[in-house]
């Protein structure tokens, strides 16, 4: 076998400055050879990034490299002065990083910032540069590169930014390229064009890749090898196929099992009891036994042993300890697992109801004013023309691209933003006819959970404060009454009544999107729009605020406006599906029907964008060309046609009226006219 | 009863400001997040340095605070009893004789004799003209050019004696009750703190102590027998003149500080929170207010207040009430014009954090605005009002010393470290130089205002959020 590129060996860094130091990586070991992808997956906080910024020598300042070794094709990197690694950054390693938008300097052109690591690290100077620029945004498939190297960052959109930072980092042909979460800040259609991109790159320049992630579909997609960390630990360690077709650790198992796809009815998804232990802590046996299903008792005692299962097939369990097989220890696991992922008999009664919101005509416009008496120059039409429906109790998503709107639709149906035109009716109620205390004591009926817990969450009132706002506003109860319901709220959505006297920041980020869960149900509302409250959470976590919705919505009939950009989470948790595309609706119908047989072209190349981690033989993606255009000035005819493989010349003149297909399955598109 | 306490304004309106703060930190003990920061700060061995000389230029400015009027002694019972025109502060009294022994004109610092030769009638016949002995400087001596460089030496070593004394039972007394507070070994203790292992850093605090005491005691052997920093022109002594000057400095800085929070706080918040004409009409309100010079926009109103006092004599009792209301005016006015700083920060914030999802939620609920900015907004822009404030403390002092100068400070008869600069500014071309008045009001300030921005800087440290979070540790 040839050298590797990439060996790490026993890794351990640590972040100084607290009482005790946060032990983020913990010896990990890994090795990448040449032309391969390294993915390592992990949840947030488990170290994954540390181990990046280790091996590139960038870590924060608080933090200490304690030992181990890292090689890069033979040359020790950690003994380097700064000097010398500063030749290997950029020239042997390029980095590309999750936020596209704050990695580029808004202030200079994209060709500066290219053509300064190409003036770094090579002997190019002046027009030289200038064409390797060139070269290099074509290589990443920016189109017109000539005129986009003139162009600053903010007037790129975010799948064009990432290209620039991957054209920056691939600038000096580095032999290795670290790329960290490169995916997650990206809508499914972009992502689905970056990942291609990064795969045909690698082939063409013979490149190894370190992917960092936390997405198991992203990984099904990519990587050669794949290495689980769990707590600053690698824990199983294989090559994709291994991985995919036998996860071996417990928690990569659990990991599987979190996925909401291909869950649905009343299943709930499997959870991982209990937190992620504090790194600070020293661990004597194996870091995951306290949330581990088979934990034995010696678990931990001592240090789970590398159990080597097959070839380049590596597990850190004592279950395999042994010599059986891993069919064998599949068998077991299986066995004692249960029926956690068995769906339950019996559908929630979905009969025909008085619908408890009613969305008509929706329409919310943003003027843009100029100059200096601030005329109104034109519009952004965040929402044009919405029409939905939701019954009691049930869970209507609302699919679509970041900037598409989505967002806009369930605040203004709230009223934190005043609608443009059109109706909102809660249970036959006009919203807009009411005054504004009528409408206060409405807000009673509806409430909403937001997408980022951490800014959701006044980091300055205790819990109980927090709970008890809004009935205080809404008049509820007197003071001993609240107290008690923000008691019994915390237990219904699994917190300890005793947490009720902390602060936010005390909760990890799942236990904060249930704090906020329980301050929308503290007024009881009928209706309760999410938006993408799943998002910014780790898929185990995810795992467990997805079956607390689900729960709460058979236990109290709630209905959901679920708004989200997750086709799995769709199929776990809604009845109904709307997709939305640039202030419109563009077909909507049951869930089953929509993504079992999606009509609108939009909708197929969505779904067709939509990674997954079975290995499917016949998967085609639909290319979407270019990206989302700007709602202030949308393009003639339907909205999707500069984008749509099908456009015909029909569909550059006129909007599409409303087609049903069968049922409740209504598409806005010409091919069904 | 012997004597008449007297509230001024002022006087009045600080010890508001102490109970305020004594009232802010109960509400805070309950509350770990809002002490967090704190706990950083008293941690911080810069904070507690300077600290110390700032707890020691409130403890004078406290005591002259306290002003009374002392009781004529009746001639009979049955007079009614009457008090002295003259206000008198606690300063005033601990100080004793300092206030009283005044001289004829200027005498430099541990002078015998006066700074100005004078005709003195000689004991047989003519005159010469010599420099005369000083009334109360050095009186005690009968041979002052041998007998007062012993003296001098000798009170110096008793005032270091005397303050290593003192130091050293202060250092005892904390060492003792830290150490029956941790329930830890006296000599323990002792180590702990000297080591710096103590979470407290008393070891600065008491260094710095030591440095106030082993200044301060000397001077004070040495003030009841000569003048310590010299004589002015009408031969009042410096060095009560400028502990005199401190009450001024501080009231100035603390008073405006408390008329311009409030208004920069709603203004800013509302005009961030509410956006639209609220906020048009605010920006221009602080766009207009910031394009008149500061200077000129004070000086047109301390004339006008200037003269409306001239021309109303009867509303005021006594010198000092005259002094007092002016003071006041001129914290208006400096709070006024000084406002629109803090405002605009406040109002970027506000503009923020309004979009922010908790704000949102509350909304949501049907929260109402002043609900809304009490509990949501003002909380969290907490931090950026406490450092504005510390920040301004320093530059409200230097204002005072600049804009007394001008002549639109201070009334000029109050003293205060302007008044004095003022006054020594034209004997500076003297010859011999009077170089005492400005040397003493310069280094008090010089001390006051370097203790302020050094806590100021410890302060923005322990409030910065960047570095809260950084030491918050996010695995």
């Amino acid at each position: 076998m040839a050298t590797p590129l990439l060996e790490v060996r026993d890794l351990q860094t640590w972040l100084m400055g607290g009482d005790v130091p946060v032990r983020a990586v913990d010896g990990v070991g890994l090795t990448i050879n040449h032309g391969e992808t390294f993915a390592l997956v992990g949840e947030s906080g488990c170290g994954k990034s540390m181990t990046a910024l280790s091996i590139a020598r960038l870590l924060p300042e608080n933090a200490r490299v304690r030992s181990g070794t890292v090689h890069l094709a033979g040359s020790e990197l950690l003994g380097l002065a700064e000097a010398s690694m500063r030749e290997v950054r950029g020239k042997r390693i390029g980095m590309i990083f999750q936020e596209p938008g704050t990695s580029l300097n808004p202030v200079l052109t994209v060709g500066t910032q290219i053509g300064e690591v190409i003036v770094r690290h090579t002997e190019l100077r002046g027009a030289h540069v200038r064409d390797r620029c060139v070269e290099l945004l074509d290589s990443v498939g920016i189109p017109d590169a000539e005129r986009r190297l003139d162009e600053f960052p903010f007037q790129l959109s975010g799948g064009l930014k990432q290209r620039v930072m991957i054209a920056a980092a691939l600038a000096c042909g580095p032999e290795l390229l670290i790329a960290d979460e490169p995916t997650t800040a990206l809508d499914v259609t972009i992502q689905a064009q970056v990942i291609a991109l990064l795969k045909e790159l690698q082939s063409r320049r013979n490149m190894s890749i370190l992917l960092i992630t936390h997405d198991l579909a992203v990984v099904a997609q990519i990587a050669h090898k794949v290495g689980i960390m769990y707590a600053g630990q690698i824990v199983e360690q294989a090559s994709r196929r291994q991985f995919f077709e036998y996860p071996a650790h417990p928690y990569s198992r659990k990991l599987f099992q979190s996925l909401p796809r291909g869950v649905t009815g009343d299943a709930s998804l499997a959870v991982i009891p209990g937190n992620v232990p504090s790194m600070t802590r020293v661990f004597a046996g194996c870091r995951f036994a306290e949330r581990c299903d088979f934990g034995k008792s010696d678990c931990n005692a001592r240090p789970a042993p590398w159990v080597e299962l097959d070839y380049q097939h590596k597990v850190r369990c004592v279950l395999y300890a042994g010599t059986r097989q891993v069919a064998d220890v599949h068998q077991t696991l299986r066995a004692r697992q249960g029926d956690s992922a068995e769906p339950h008999a019996g559908q929630s009664g979905d009969g025909e109801s008085a619908p408890v919101l009613q969305v008509e005509g929706l329409k919310v416009h943003f003027p843009i004013r100029r100059g200096l008496f601030k005329r109104t120059v034109g519009a952004v039409r965040a929402v044009d023309g919405v029409t939905l429906e939701i019954g009691a109790g049930e869970c209507l998503a609302l699919v679509g691209e970041s900037g598409c709107g989505k967002t806009t639709v369930g605040k203004s149906i709230l009223r934190l933003v005043l609608p443009t035109a059109g109706r909102v009716l809660l249970e036959n109620v006009e919203l807009g006819d009411l005054s504004r205390t009528q409408l206060r004591a409405r807000r009673k009926d509806m409430q909403i959970v937001f997408q980022d817990p951490y800014a959701s969450l006044n980091p300055r009132m205790r819990v109980a404060e927090l709970l008890e706002e809004g009935m205080a506003a809404l008049g509820l109860g007197d003071a001993r009454w609240r107290a008690q319901r923000a008691d019994e709220l915390l237990s219904q959505v699994g917190l300890a009544a005793e947490m009720r006297s902390r602060y936010p920041h005390e909760f990890s980020g799942g236990q904060r999107q249930r704090i906020a869960i329980a301050r929308a149900l503290a007024v009881d509302p009928k209706l309760l729009i999410c938006d993408e409250p799943t998002s910014a959470l780790d898929v185990s976590v995810q795992a467990q605020i997805l079956n607390l919705l689900k729960s709460l919505q058979r236990g109290l009939r709630l209905s959901y406006l679920f708004i989200t950009h997750d086709f799995s989470v769709v199929e776990f948790l809604a009845q109904r599906v709307a997709v939305m595309y640039l202030g419109r609706i563009v077909e909507s119908g049951s869930r089953d029907a929509v993504l079992n047989s999606p009509r609108h072209p939009y909708t197929r190349a969505l779904l067709s964008a939509v990674p997954t981690t079975e290995e499917r033989t016949q998967r085609t993606v639909i290319w979407l060309k270019g990206e989302l255009p700007s709602p202030a000035n949308p393009p003639q005819g339907c909205h999707f046609h500069p984008r749509c493989p099908d456009a015909g010349d029909q569909c550059r003149q006129h909007y599409p009226e409303q087609t049903t297909i069968s049922g409740e399955h209504v598409v806005a598109c010409h091919l069904y006219r | 009863m012997p004597f008449k306490p007297v509230i001024l304004w002022t006087d009045a309106l600080l010890f508001l400001l102490l109970a305020a703060a004594v009232g802010l930190w109960l509400h805070m003990r309950s509350r770990p997040h809002l002490l967090q920061p704190w706990r950083n700060l008293v941690q911080s061995r810069q904070a507690m340095g300077s600290m110390v000389f700032l707890a020691f230029f409130m403890a004078v400015g406290l005591l002259d605070s306290m002003h009374f009027r002392l009781r004529i002694s009746p001639a009979d019972a049955t007079q009614e009893s009457r008090y002295r025109v003259q206000t008198l502060s606690a300063l005033d009294v601990l100080v004793g004789p300092l206030r009283t022994q005044t001289e004829k004109t200027y005498s430099a610092p541990l002078a015998t004799h006066l700074f100005a030769k004078e005709t003195i009638e000689a004991a047989g016949d003519g005159r010469t003209r010599a420099y005369p002995r000083l009334t109360y400087g050095g009186a005690h001596l009968s041979d002052p050019a041998t007998e007062w460089l012993p003296d001098v030496l000798r009170l110096i070593a008793a005032g270091l004696g005397l303050g290593a004394i003192l130091w050293n039972a202060l250092a005892l007394l904390v060492t003792g009750v830290l150490a029956r507070h941790t329930g830890r070994e006296f000599g323990q203790t002792w180590r702990a703190i000297w080591q710096h292992r103590e979470p407290l850093p008393w070891r600065t605090i008491l260094i710095s102590a030591g440095f106030i005491v082993l200044l301060l005691a000397p001077m004070a052997l040495l003030a009841t027998r000569y003048h310590v920093l010299g004589t002015d022109k009408v031969g009042q002594d410096v060095f009560y003149l400028t502990l005199k000057s401190i009450r001024t400095g501080l009231l100035i800085a603390t008073l405006a500080t408390l008329v311009m929070l409030p208004l920069a706080t709603a203004l800013g918040i509302m005009a961030g929170y509410f956006g639209g004409w609220v906020d048009d009409a605010i920006q221009y309100i602080y766009t207009t207010l910031n394009s008149i010079p500061g200077v000129l926009l004070i000086a047109a109103s301390v004339l006008m207040i200037q003269v409306y006092m001239a021309t109303h004599p009867e509303l005021f009792d006594t010198i000092e009430q005259r002094q007092d209301l002016r003071l006041l005016f001129l914290c208006l006015i400096l709070g006024v014009t000084s406002w629109t700083g803090l405002c605009r920060l406040l109002r970027g914030e506000a503009l923020k954090l309004r979009e922010q999802e908790y704000v949102q939620a509350a909304h949501a609920f049907g929260v109402s605005h002043s609900r809304v900015i009490r509990r949501h907004i003002l909380p969290n822009v907490m931090h950026i009002i406490v450092i504005a404030v510390v920040m301004d403390f320093s530059v409200l002092v230097l204002a005072e010393a600049v804009l007394s100068y001008v002549g639109v400070g201070v009334d000029p008869t109050m003293t205060s470290f302007g008044n004095m600069i003022n006054a020594a500014r034209l004997e500076m071309a003297r010859e011999p130089m009077v170089w005492w008045s400005l040397a003493s009001a310069f280094f008090f300030m010089l001390v006051m205002v370097l203790s302020a921005n050094l806590f100021a800087d410890a302060l923005r440290d322990a409030f910065d959020p960047r570095i809260s979070v950084a030491s918050r540790g996010k695995a």
